[in-house]
């Protein structure tokens, strides 16, 4: 396996919730203790509900915002302690692909002003480098001809054309790693399969490492290599994606297997039984484990002590449940 | 947890809000009587010489004068020592008129209490009334109206309007007097006086109210319109709701919450439009008294004026603020579940 | 909406009374750029164009308007019109100097505030509210008293108490803006805060910017001329509001004096407000192009039908025939919904699949017969609901089928409920005819049938005080409580996490099995089409390109749109073999005159230049040339004769 591009080291961020109309309110974990390898060429899937901290760990991983507590490690260095040099090659390393492609451009920059403003910030290339450059890059992103891409401003493409360009933007600097916050979300189901393929190309053709943050399982079997299951902040299981896909462990994992939609008629899932439980999700004060109010399996330990992430019975995947740990390490 | 100890945390949280408030306020009213000593310091010209007036004195009486008035101390003793009579109540003396500060600014007061609160609310409440029905109006043409209407309202001079509605009404038509807030041969006093003030009060407060009125009408508008093109209006259609009961259950509280949340800042407005308008139709509150203040340099009753004038917009805006809470359910947000 | 029932005649002679309002209403800006450039040309040359020396005194004091002095003249004997040209450069350069200085603290401490946030902005924001608490006219009174009234101190005093609105305008630009996702990805990028500042975040703030900075030129005006009338402003510059200081007294002798000014005061300003506000149109309709609200439609030009006629085939509750839906947009027409022809027979659950821009929301509202009716061109066809012509009945009519007999669920419950009403209320209100205690009863069997508690304490609760799941299901529960005979449910979980969205399905598939209500459900998620539905239709480009059982739809897909939708579901098996579509969706403003998917079509050859025929099989249907033939003889293949002239119309 590559060595990691990026390692998230314990991260942790606190939203301190003050509000103009209540002098003081508790802390809101986004993010809690999470750890992970991101590695050149690979997909790692961050799957959760909303609100389980996915896109707050997708702008920590891009210091976009700072995180609380733990750190990015970048070429052996927490970005903390990185100089202005280090800095600078992060950027050049790493890079977003937004969820909503129509806020994600300048609306008063054409196609050819936004991708031309990151490669004259990395580098002096000249008038017609910078215009070939930036063809190039339409086309790999499949906007051709690229002549008819270049002057046009964003509110005048489609959905699925502003997030080629959003990608190219992205690859202008020629990153090896690309954070995609829920990058298809946005889009028209059939634009949604086009825009993954070119996302799959890409990393056949340059070895692009991707951080894939979605809610979408389904998209999770098809391209992900390895997987991270959010819940509340925490990793509650991770692995290989086949593995996790076809077996989950964690009691969470398997709600949101079970409740995935078949694409079949003859395999519904959805029967008229089971709508007897109501979620009315408890409040998590922080103690024990934060899916225990919803879990089928939880027992007293589980109300009192947090569960850390620890291998379970299937290779290469880590779980944080208690019940789990011990039925696995019984055996 | 119970309907009542719901009530009880509701009225729990919102005096310890009203609180904090107040705390906050008193920081900035604080900075107000800085700001007003340190322009009395920069300013040039004499206290002692506008105090004795503008005939030669002997300079003893001038060093007794500034001794009394504790003239020749540093501004900030000066102000250490203002605060601590303001602590006690005490607005200091007012050297022009020879009476106490608190005594002139409380004899004055009722006059612009009358003034702004007749002319702000029935400025608001046809403000509002303007506001959603020309919104609600399927007519672009009535919209129209009223869109020049609050342009024409935001650009005259309110003084100017004082003096042109008494031209008209007070000087031509003789219908109202022209100014003044009672008959001079009249014996009653004090809030007594008010009731008789009727006729006086009708032109000051039209003058000081079309403001206002526009000001109120603008915004009742664009929270109506904004509240007509939200999704549980749609909502409450397809239920089947008319159009009136539409407007009643869902439009109005929803769209009144902006309207009301701008009154409070509006007070201030409304007290600053009274400094001219008072002067124009010679009533007598505070604003007049503080315009007399300024020409007779009378500076410790500039400051009291000032400081009155913040405090009154500071509850104010605490009791837009408190209504405003009380009418939003969501900025209660003590019961929240994810 | 209050003159709903009145008759269409009337409203329009009332309309005409005001209709030059409209017409200025969308002149403003013309109207007052014009106005201040002749306001500036005269300040520039009023030493030509005044008749006097303004400070020649002429021998009538006091004089009233004559030939000789247009405007009359004032206490000394000055002649008003030049005075009024001459003061016009005062207050004019008074203003604008006061506009730019306020302009210039706003977006300096505004900046700051917004880009430091923190501490910084704590102290700067009570700053402001010190400005709010002591207003500007007063504060700006105590300065120049204090500080003395040359005219640069009154304009610098002007300047520094109307800067607030502008630098918290600044702010809340800086706050929006830096969170927005091109700002992100900037400094993703590694752009400097100075690029991000100058580069991203002033060019789009400029539209609120320059408004206020515009308004800010009337506001000085103002306060120039208040400052002036009391005396406080420059005795040796004849601004206009120094025309005023003193006509005060002459009011009743000499009218003139005071009004000139004052005119002169109120139409400058009126100008500079008109600017201001076509500009702050201008930007706001830059901002959000395309924005429809949603009123009522258009009145029914026809008499409400006394005994409305019973059509269809009888089977069908809802039966929509040749249903057509255009609708303006700007210049353009948009051809949302095209013939559309759809079925649900009692007790069924019916999809409409299709992706954005197909139509099929605008399907939804016609058939609630809500569109937009501002924007509504044609709106033609027959909308049957258990026999009832929907498209003929009145308001009133259609009202009461909306209350009793239609519902529809919404795809946003947070927005599609009313925030400040009780959920409770807002499910009871859509109950009809029940005393107050059966309907709370009534309530409670709704709430228990959507899997919601049925406590006093939770109909008492806010929308925002539920989890979304359980907001979608109160959406749910006001739907229901009609007891109608179909259900729309359009998009009604798009919003929402995967296993909230199962249970909502759940519910409606359970809510569904207890009634024998029927189901249309609109979405773009063909699994959830697989997951609920009994039959389905398939919406492209406005028109229904396909009908067909569900099990079939999914097993053996007619249409090479349904085939491409079908191969783009990760996770069907059809998605691996990676035949994708290409292209985006038709554009409804801007249709074909063939076959409206041919464009991104394997299968397009020239027969589809011509639009295809609806061909029936059995059941089911498909709009495509390549099932025309195997079905038999065109005149049979399609449902009616009427297709052979609707190939020529379009």
């Amino acid at each position: 396996m590559n060595m990691p591009i990026l390692r998230l080291n314990k991260l942790s961020k606190t939203f301190e919730r003050r509000s103009f109309w209540n002098a003081t309110r508790p802390l809101s974990y986004a993010v809690r203790d999470v750890s992970l390898d991101l590695v050149k060429g690979e997909t790692l899937a961050l799957v959760g509900e909303s609100g389980s901290g996915k896109s707050t760990l997708g702008l920590l991983t891009m210091n976009l915002l700072t995180a609380s507590e733990g750190s990015v490690v970048f070429n052996g260095k927490p970005l903390e302690k990185a100089g202005a040099k280090d800095m600078a090659r992060f950027r050049r390393t790493v890079q977003i692909v937004f969820q909503n492609p129509s806020a994600a451009f300048n609306p008063r920059r054409t196609v050819l002003a936004t991708l031309a403003q990151p490669l004259l910030l990395h580098g002096k290339p000249s008038k017609t480098q910078l215009r070939a450059r930036v063809d190039e890059l339409l086309e790999t992103v499949g906007l051709t001809p690229a002549a008819a891409f270049r002057d046009v401003f964003p509110h005048q493409l489609s959905g699925g054309q502003r997030q080629r360009v959003m990608i190219a933007r992205a690859l202008s600097v020629d990153p090896d790693f690309v954070v995609a916050d829920e990058p298809l979300s946005s889009l028209d189901v059939t634009v949604q399969a086009q825009i993954l393929d070119l996302l799959i190309r890409l990393q056949r053709e340059r070895d692009i490492g991707y951080l894939l943050i979605t809610h979408d399982l389904a998209l999770v079997g098809e391209v992900a290599d390895r997987v991270a299951v959010m819940y509340r902040g925490r990793v509650v299981e991770s692995g290989p994606a086949t593995t996790v896909c076809d077996a989950p462990q964690h009691p969470y994992t398997r709600l949101l297997m079970a409740s995935t939609l078949s694409a079949d008629p003859n395999e519904r899932r959805i029967g008229a039984a089971d709508t007897a439980r109501v979620f009315d999700v408890p409040r998590d004060d922080g103690a024990g484990c934060s899916f225990a109010g919803r879990c089928p399996l939880a027992e007293s330990q589980c109300k009192t002590e947090v569960p850390v992430l620890g291998r379970s019975g299937q290779p290469g995947t880590e779980v944080a449940c208690h019940v789990i740990q011990r039925r696995d390490g019984d055996v | 947890m119970s309907e009542r100890g719901q009530y009880l945390k509701y009225l729990l949280g919102t005096a310890r809000f009203a609180v904090s408030r107040l705390l906050q306020s008193l920081g900035l009213l604080l900075g107000v009587v800085m700001v007003m000593f340190l322009l009395i310091r920069m300013a040039p010209g004499d206290p002692v010489q506008a105090m004795v007036g503008d005939f030669p004195v002997p300079d003893e009486y001038r060093d007794q004068v500034a001794r009394q008035y504790r003239l020749n101390d540093s501004w900030l003793v000066q102000f250490m020592v203002y605060l601590g009579h303001v602590a006690r109540g005490d607005l200091g003396y007012s050297y022009a008129s020879h009476q106490s500060v608190g005594g002139l600014i409380l004899e004055r007061l009722p006059a612009t209490l009358l003034l702004t609160a007749a002319g702000l609310i029935s400025a608001a409440a046809m403000g509002i009334a303007l506001g959603t029905w020309s919104a609600v109006s399927s007519r672009r043409s009535t919209r129209a109206v009223l869109d020049m209407f609050v342009l024409v309202g935001f650009s005259i001079p309110t003084f100017w309007l004082g003096q042109m509605l008494v031209l008209l009404f007070a000087l031509r038509l003789g219908w109202l007097p022209s100014g003044g807030m009672s008959d001079a041969r009249a014996e009653s006093t004090g809030w007594a006086s008010l009731l008789a003030a009727g006729p006086y009060l009708v032109l000051p407060a039209v003058a000081l109210g079309i403001r206002e009125l526009a000001a109120t009408a603008r915004i009742a508008k664009g929270a109506t319109m904004g509240v007509l093109s939200e999704d549980y209006i749609v909502t409450a259609r397809s239920k089947g709701l008319s159009s009136a009961a539409t407007i009643r259950r869902h439009v109005i509280r929803n769209a009144a919450l902006p309207t009301i949340a701008s009154l409070g800042y509006r007070v201030g407005l409304a007290l600053a439009g009274a400094v001219t308008i008072e002067v124009v139709f010679s009533w007598p509150g505070i604003g007049r008294l503080l315009y007399q203040a300024i020409l007779a340099r009378d500076n410790s009753l500039v400051v009291g004026v000032i400081l009155v004038i913040a405090v009154l917009v500071i509850i104010a805006n605490l009791v837009t603020e408190l209504l405003y809470r009380a009418l939003d359910p969501r900025i209660r947000g003590a019961r929240h579940v994810r | 909406m209050s003159d709903e029932a009145s008759p269409l005649g009337a409203r329009k002679n009332r309309a005409e009374l005001f209709s030059w309002a409209n017409t200025l209403r969308s002149g403003y800006g013309l109207v007052g750029s014009i106005t201040l450039a002749i306001l500036v040309l005269a300040a520039l040359f009023s030493p030509w164009l005044a008749p006097y020396d303004p400070h020649a005194i002429s021998s009538s004091y006091l004089g009233p308007p004559s030939g000789e002095h247009l405007l009359g003249t004032d206490l000394v004997g000055h002649d008003l019109l030049s005075q009024l040209l001459h003061g016009a450069r005062v207050t004019l350069l008074v203003a604008v100097t006061a506009a730019v200085i306020s302009f210039g603290l706003g977006v300096l401490i505004g900046s700051l505030a917004g880009y430091f946030r923190g501490p910084v902005d704590a102290v700067l924001m009570k700053v402001t509210e010190f400005f709010q608490i002591i207003p500007s006219l007063v504060f700006a009174l105590i300065l120049v008293a204090m500080l003395g009234s040359h005219l640069w101190l009154v304009t610098i005093a002007i300047g520094i108490t109307i800067w607030p609105q502008q630098a918290r305008i600044v702010r809340s630009q800086f706050l929006t803006l830096r969170e927005r996702e091109f700002v992100q990805a900037s400094r993703a990028l590694g752009f400097s805060d100075r690029h991000i500042i100058f580069r991203e975040i002033y060019p789009n703030a400029l539209g609120p910017v320059l408004v206020q900075a515009t308004l800010d030129i009337g506001i000085a005006i103002l306060l120039e001329t208040a400052l002036s009338f009391l005396g406080l402003g420059d005795p040796n510059k004849a601004s206009w509001g120094q025309m005023l200081f003193g006509a005060q007294e002459h009011l009743e002798r000499a009218w003139w004096i005071a009004l000139w000014p004052g005119v002169a005061i109120a139409l400058t300003v009126l100008a500079v407000n008109f600017v201001g506000d076509a500009l702050s149109e201008w930007f706001n309709s830059r901002s959000d192009v395309g924005r429809v609200s949603l009123q009522k439609r258009k009145n029914v030009a026809s008499p409400p039908a006394a005994a409305p006629s019973r059509t269809g085939d009888g089977t069908a509750l809802l039966d929509v025939q040749d249903l057509t839906v255009h609708l303006r947009r700007g210049a353009k027409v948009v051809r949302a919904v095209d013939r559309a022809e759809v079925k649900v027979r009692p007790g069924e659950r019916v999809g409409l699949v299709g992706e954005s821009g197909s139509g099929k929301s605008m399907f939804s509202r016609a058939v609630l017969q809500m569109l937009p009716s501002a924007n509504v061109e044609t709106f033609t066809g027959r909308i049957a609901l258990d026999g009832i012509d929907l498209m003929r009945l009145n308001e009133a009519d259609m009202r009461r089928v909306r209350f009793e007999d239609l519902s529809i669920v919404f795809q946003d419950a947070m927005t599609y409920l009313n925030p400040t009403m009780r959920v409770g209320k807002q499910i009871t209100e859509a109950m009809a005819g029940l005393s107050a205690t059966d309907r709370q009863e009534r309530t409670r069997q709704i709430l228990a049938s959507v899997a919601l508690p049925t406590t006093t304490r939770f109909m008492r609760r806010y929308p925002h005080e539920l989890s979304g799941g359980m907001r979608q299901r109160v959406l749910i529960a006001m739907a229901l409580a009609s007891q109608p005979k179909l259900l729309i449910a359009d998009e009604p979980t798009t919003a929402l996490d995967v296993t909230v969205q199962a249970q909502v399905l759940r519910t409606l598939v359970a809510v569904h099995t207890k009634t024998d209500m029927a189901m249309l459900i609109i979405t773009h998620d063909l699994a959830i089409v697989a997951e609920v539905c009994d039959r389905s239709f398939v919406m492209y480009g406005g028109q229904i390109v396909e009908e067909a059982a569900v099990s079939r739809l999914f097993s053996e897909p007619r249409h090479p749109y349904t085939r491409g939708l079908m191969a783009s579901m990760p996770g069907k098996s059809d998605y691996r073999l990676g035949k994708r579509l290409t292209g985006s969706v038709v554009d409804l403003t801007d249709v074909p005159t063939g076959c409206r998917f041919a464009a991104r079509c394997e299968l397009a050859h020239d027969r589809c230049s011509t639009e295809p025929p609806w061909v029936r099989i059995g059941d089911e249907g498909v709009r495509c040339w390549l099932f025309a033939d195997e079905s038999g003889p065109i005149g049979r293949s399609t449902d009616k004769p009427a297709d052979s002239k609707e190939v020529t119309t379009s």
